[in-house]
């Protein structure tokens, strides 16, 4: 859990064990280095993709309630990295793109401003992206802000899935 | 990074896990454990026989049984890779499990189609 | 590790401990996730038991009740109360799941996710139910 939100109290009488963020190497001390998980942010492209730029006179962007409700909770991660450090098959395959990356891409996937699903898609539906995610699930428990890595990858496992069955029936009719 | 073909074999754990999730544990407790425990009285055999038979019968179950083997093996492949971190023979290891589970469809097509 | 004077992107190497083969066993829930993974072998042997079922049936009444006996035998009961306590982990562990793979939406309205999951026990029930109906009555 983060530290800075963890009371000592609750964990009475201890002892309490401090430990670097699992998974990632160790500088020195309690600190670790994370520009695995940044490059990897950056990787998914967490920002809106568009093919054209709305111009400003066509007003702002419309968005319902509902559709923002989709993936909100993907909006809440604060980047801690605590999924990375819950994940087994990070912590045993670094090139995994982990929770965070994932449910972040979705987050961006899930905007309907957002136009990006395709290139996203491309970078994350191999062996380092979606599928090797198993599903343990540690990564939702250990989230303190709800943000669920793990229902995101569910769901991007299945859109994975569809856009490669309709990519293989599209083939195979030409 | 390569396009990945995990996607096909991920849609055949799905279905699998679903129909066996649904349909094994009810199967599996009459068969093997209240019959021979004579808590119930299974169907004669000619009934059984009949409805086994049945051409569609054949089909659910030989899809039934197909799935459970590409359930197995795209689990059972990523159990290896993390839980005894055999990665680097991910190659022997996905032709074993996949070519397992297109063995035994095949082994259940014969018997059963 | 040694000190360094540069930036991170200057690391000679990142050290990362490999983890140990039993990694899983340090806590009750990676110990969880690995027999639920697992229980893909009982599923199948399930499968396998199917099939050699129906090798039996096909081949007449006598290898039918001889399969029956065969299944009396307590070290076939022993495995199959274990591959049937398997199978069931896996129903409850995979229908536990499926809201957070199946979004469903009604127009506006998100179904939640204990509908989701009680859905699928219903349909499971359902099915037993009906297989339970059809192999006791015949």
């Amino acid at each position: 859990m983060l530290t800075c939100a963890a009371f000592l109290t609750k964990y009475a009488p201890g002892p309490i064990r401090v430990e670097p963020l699992a998974h990632f190497p160790v500088v020195r001390d309690l600190v670790t280095e994370v520009t695995d998980f940044v490059d990897k942010l950056k990787h998914v492209k967490p920002w809106v993709v568009r093919e054209e730029d709305k111009p400003l006179e066509e007003g702002e962007f419309k968005q319902t309630p509902a559709e923002l409700s989709d993936f909100k909770s993907y909006t809440m991660c604060i980047n801690c990295m605590l999924c990375y450090s819950a994940c087994p098959v990070y912590g045993l395959e670094p090139g995994f793109a982990g929770p965070a990356a994932l449910a972040l891409a979705q987050r961006y996937n899930l905007d309907n401003r957002d136009e990006g699903n395709d290139e996203r898609m491309a970078r994350l539906s191999n062996d380092e992206g979606i599928w090797s995610c198993t599903m343990v699930g540690e990564c939702s428990e250990a989230c303190p802000k709800d943000v669920d890595p793990a229902g995101a990858i569910q769901r991007y496992k299945l859109a994975g899935a569809a856009e490669w069955w309709k990519s293989f029936i599209t083939r195979k009719g030409k | 990074m390569k396009k990945s073909n995990d996607a096909f074999w991920w849609t055949l754990f799905g279905g699998g896990g679903a129909l066996t999730a649904m349909f094994v544990p009810a199967l599996l407790f009459l068969f093997t454990i209240a019959t021979p425990l004579g808590w119930v009285e299974g169907p004669s055999y000619a009934n059984i026989a009949w409805l086994l038979m049945h051409p569609l019968t054949r089909i659910v179950a030989f899809g039934l049984i197909s799935l459970s083997f590409f359930h197995w093996a795209h689990r059972f492949r990523f159990t290896l890779y993390d839980g005894l971190q055999l990665k680097h023979l991910f190659e022997l290891i996905a032709v074993i499990c996949y070519g397992g589970a297109i063995a035994g469809s095949l082994v259940a097509a014969y018997v059963l189609l | 590790m040694e000190s360094k004077t540069g930036y991170a992107l200057h690391h000679p190497k990142w050290q990362r401990d490999a983890k140990p083969i039993f990694w899983w066993v340090k806590r009750w829930v990676y110990i969880g996730f690995i027999f639920r993974e697992l229980t893909s072998v009982a599923v199948a042997y399930s499968a396998i038991l199917m099939i050699i079922l129906y090798r039996s049936v096909q081949s007449g009444p006598e290898a039918y009740a001889q399969m029956l006996e065969c299944l009396s035998h307590p070290v076939m009961l022993v495995i199959n109360v274990l591959a049937l306590g398997a199978v069931l982990y896996h129903s409850i562990t995979w229908f536990n799941l499926s809201p957070k793979a199946m979004v469903v939406r009604l127009g506006d309205w998100r179904v939640p996710d204990l509908m989701i999951a009680g859905g699928n026990y219903a349909g499971w029930f359902l099915i037993s139910a009906v297989i339970a109906a059809a192999y006791i009555l015949g």
